[in-house]
C-alpha cells in the first residue's frame, strides 16, 4: 500500500481526513447558532473594506 | 421590490475566531470569505457539497491551505458560515499523515503485533529471526511491501 505525501493527496482526500466527530458536531452547532438567531452579518462591502483594513473588526451584529 | 444582495450570515463562534485573528491571518480569511460570498457553489475544486449524512443538508465545505470553512446557502442567497478554522489547529491528524507518522507508525506498531503473536508460535532461531525482520520494519523498511 502506497502512502501519499500531501503533495499527491486531492482537496476532497485533504477533506476526508479532517473529518471527525467532534467536527460535524462543531458544524451543526454552528448552523443550530444561525438558526437561534446569534449570528454576525457582514455584507459585500464589509468584507471590500475589510480587505482594505486587513481586519475583520467593523461588522454588525444582530 | 428591491433585490437583496447576498451577505454573509455567521455564528457567533465564527465571530469569535475572526476576532482572535492577527493581521495576515485576517487577510488570509477575508479573502477566503470573499471567494464564498461572490461565488459559493461548489466546484469540487475549493468548495465541495458535504454529501456525508451527518452534515445537515446543504452544507458546502470550502477547503484552501489555511482555512476550512462550512457553509451553506439561505434562500435568499445570503451564505451561512457555520465554522470557520485554521487547518493548522484542526487536527495534529492531517499533519501527522502529510509528515507520513502516523500511517508509519501504525502500520509498523500493527507489523510488531504480528511477530510477536508468530514469535509465540515459535522457538529458538525463529524468533531471533521474527524479531530480526520485526527491527528491519520498524527501522524504515518498505512500507509498500507490508502486507495487509
Amino acid at each position: 500500500m502506497t502512502i501519499p505525501s500531501k503533495d499527491t493527496l486531492t482537496t476532497e482526500q485533504k477533506l476526508e481526513l479532517l473529518r471527525t466527530d467532534e467536527l460535524i458536531a462543531d458544524v451543526r452547532e454552528g448552523f443550530a447558532e444561525i438558526e437561534r438567531g446569534e449570528v454576525s452579518i457582514m455584507t459585500m462591502d464589509d468584507l471590500k473594506r475589510e480587505m482594505n483594513q486587513g481586519r475583520c473588526k467593523n461588522t454588525r451584529h444582530s | 421590490m428591491q433585490e437583496h444582495t447576498p451577505q454573509l450570515i455567521y455564528a457567533v463562534s465564527v465571530r469569535a475566531t475572526l476576532d482572535s485573528l492577527d493581521f495576515e491571518e485576517s487577510l488570509s480569511a477575508i479573502n477566503a470569505l470573499f471567494s464564498i460570498l461572490t461565488d459559493p457553489s461548489y466546484d469540487d475544486v475549493r468548495k465541495f457539497r458535504a454529501d456525508h449524512s451527518l452534515y445537515p443538508s446543504g452544507t458546502v465545505e470550502f477547503l484552501n491551505e489555511e482555512w476550512y470553512i462550512a457553509y451553506r446557502v439561505a434562500d435568499n442567497g445570503d451564505v451561512q458560515i457555520s465554522i470557520m478554522r485554521r487547518v493548522s489547529d484542526l487536527l495534529p491528524r492531517l499533519l501527522a499523515y502529510w509528515n507520513g507518522i502516523l500511517s508509519y507508525a501504525d502500520r509498523c506498531q500493527m507489523i510488531v503485533q504480528r511477530l510477536e503473536r508468530l514469535a509465540v508460535l515459535l522457538d529458538g532461531e525463529a524468533v531471533n529471526l521474527v524479531f530480526l525482520l520485526g527491527a528491519h520494519a520498524v527501522n524504515g523498511a518498505e512500507v509498500n511491501s507490508v502486507p495487509e
